[in-house]
């Protein structure tokens, strides 16, 4: 029995497996393409509420203001990124907060001001560093960036980027709120 | 006529080699890695303030490019936000003359961190919950001066204990609130702390830091001599003779006995020595508060208790900067013989004192002015002046002060302090 007389055999298996893969595929990509859409400036100032932060993101280096125009999308500092599995069960939980939070709650009650005191834990080292990531070999040939950020990287300080960086990616956000 | 003419040469020749010898205007070219913004800033003060420039110029944040702008400059949406100087007015850049110490945490993490876990955290925060303390500067010193009762306070407690500084209209400090180096300085921002109460602006000097002369400006004076305790004990001694020659610049954790042969108040205080680490939390190798009316071991991990520390831990690891220099004889010996002087304090002259301090208060004896009233004020002078000296005196080794300054005056205070409670008490009882 040739591969002739295996796929006239098997066809249906084969055909499903196939139906299986395409499906997969498609799913994927629609997951993708979801993800994505879901993730920048755009979808996110969808809410009313997120209006200040999307003014002062345009208005800053991550937001485009650069001379390459190249942009951050809000998730790539907003959700960590140390695994894919991570990432998208992260994403999943903090969609569905923001959903509770502008449907059900009042996010006009929201202080914002004082929120950006909690600034670290709405943001994740792992994102900054999948862009900058030869930040701890590129410190060494600026003296006074090499020695805060040989702390960091040596594990002898619990701040985390934002800790310092307070104002990144939201530039004079207290002007807009 | 001969001699004024001569007389008049000298004069204008001097003058002449004055003018020369003097330089001309401070001109400074800096390109190193920095940012036009940072280029404009250093070259312009150069001449505008050609001291605070060389100060800078003479620090080690000259060597690695931290300029003026790395700390003065500020977000537009910050609080002290200003474009009052003409170099930054109508440009992207805001700076402020004020710099709060989580700026300078940016790069010195621990040493912030240390220096908000010890008790000079609290140097501002503790005397504004004080209502007492409020009504002395303000109605008593102050005379409830319409104009001028903020007096005492500006030109006095708050250039050590630190201000809470407040901004005009155009996000300058006030007058009221600014000029002043104190330690517990609170900013607008909320920041509370000041490194430079000890690394001066704008040499940031860690060798200056190690000196007591840091500590001297505020630790001085008849409620807590402690630079004139130091002076006068052996180690001040040492210091006095031959401190010139030490060396004060070795790294942190490696200035150790041999860059000096006698310590300072950083040495024990703060410093690596042997096998510590250096610290920023000054609090932490203390075993007493010694400042207290009444002085107790530390035991409270919050710096804003007066017992901020780890008594235990703290003797235990004072022994071990003893140990650097002095065998565990010398040491147990010491710290019996100061513990015995506290001790001595608190049970046989501030207990006392204070009994009948409260039996007088309750029989209505005292007057409500405390500053008009002979018992209490001699009871302020107990524990604030002369207990103080009679402990710290102990603890750090000066004869004069433990004993003169010390004991006999808590005992001339005591005896009076008996008469006045006797003849109240007599007079009442009439």
């Amino acid at each position: 029995m040739g591969l002739i007389g295996y796929i006239k055999k098997k066809w249906k298996i084969i055909l499903l497996c196939i139906g299986f893969g395409v499906l997969g595929l498609l799913f994927s990509l629609a997951t993708a393409e979801g993800i994505h859409a879901t993730s920048g400036a755009e979808f996110c100032a969808g809410c009313h509420v997120m209006e200040p932060m999307v003014a002062a993101y345009e208005e800053d280096v991550h937001g485009g203001k650069n001379p390459h125009g190249i942009r951050a999308e809000c998730t790539d500092c907003h959700l960590p990124h140390d695994s894919v599995l991570g990432y998208v069960v992260a994403k999943g939980i903090s969609g569905m907060k923001d959903v509770w939070g502008n449907v059900v709650k009042d996010p006009t009650k929201i202080d914002w001001q004082e929120r950006r005191k909690h600034r670290e834990h709405f943001t994740y080292d792992s994102g900054c560093l999948s862009c900058h990531q030869n930040l701890e070999e590129a410190t060494m040939s600026n003296m006074k960036a090499f020695l805060p950020h040989r702390d960091y990287f040596r594990g002898f300080t619990n701040k985390t980027c934002v800790s310092c960086h307070e104002h990144v990616g939201h530039k004079n956000l207290g002007l807009h709120l | 006529m001969k001699t004024m003419k001569m007389l008049t040469i000298c004069i204008l020749s001097g003058l002449a080699i004055g003018a020369i010898a003097q330089p001309d205007v401070k001109q400074l070219k800096v390109d190193k890695a920095l940012t036009a913004d940072a280029k404009t800033c250093l070259e312009c003060h150069a001449e505008e303030s050609p001291l605070i420039v060389h100060d800078w110029k003479e620090s080690r944040h000259s060597h690695v490019g931290v300029t003026c702008i790395d700390c003065h400059s500020r977000p537009a949406d910050a609080p002290t936000a200003a474009q009052n100087c003409p170099g930054v007015k109508g440009t992207e850049v805001y700076v402020s003359p004020l710099v709060s110490p989580k700026t300078c945490a940016r790069c010195h993490e621990q040493e912030a961190r240390e220096f908000g876990e010890s008790g000079h955290l609290r140097a501002r925060l503790q005397i504004e919950t004080k209502d007492g303390l409020q009504k002395l500067m303000y109605h008593h010193e102050g005379q409830n001066h319409p104009e001028f009762q903020g007096g005492p306070d500006q030109t006095g407690c708050m250039q050590c204990h630190g201000s809470r500084i407040e901004l005009d209209e155009n996000k300058r400090p006030t007058a009221e609130t600014w000029p002043n180096c104190g330690m517990g300085t609170i900013y607008p921002d909320g920041e509370v702390g000041n490194c430079a109460a000890c690394h001066t602006r704008h040499r940031f000097s860690i060798a200056e830091a190690r000196k007591p002369d840091a500590c001297a400006s505020c630790h001085l004076g008849p409620d807590h001599p402690d630079i004139e305790i130091f002076i006068s004990s052996k180690h001040g001694h040492v210091y006095q003779s031959e401190g010139d020659e030490w060396t004060y610049d070795s790294p942190p954790d490696a200035w150790e006995p041999g860059d000096y042969r006698g310590p300072t108040c950083a040495t024990c205080h703060q410093s690596g020595i042997g096998a510590l680490k250096t610290t920023h939390n000054i609090s932490e190798r203390l075993y007493w508060n010694a400042w207290a009316k009444r002085s107790s071991p530390r035991n409270s991990k919050d710096p804003m208790s007066p017992l901020t520390g780890d008594a235990e831990k703290g003797r235990a690891m004072m022994k071990q900067v003893c140990s650097s220099c002095h065998s565990s004889l010398h040491t147990d010996g010491f710290f019996a013989q100061a513990d015995k002087h506290v001790n001595l304090y608190n049970e046989a002259y501030y207990d006392p004192a204070l009994k009948m301090l409260n039996e007088l208060k309750e029989k209505g004896l005292l007057d409500a002015n405390p500053w008009n009233d002979e018992f209490s004020k001699i009871f302020y002078h107990l524990w604030h002046h002369e207990g103080r000296r009679m402990r710290q005196g102990a603890l750090m080794g000066s004869a004069d002060y433990a004993h003169w300054h010390g004991s006999f005056e808590c005992m001339q205070d005591l005896y009076e302090l008996q008469k006045i409670y006797k003849e109240r008490m007599e007079a009442a009882a009439e």
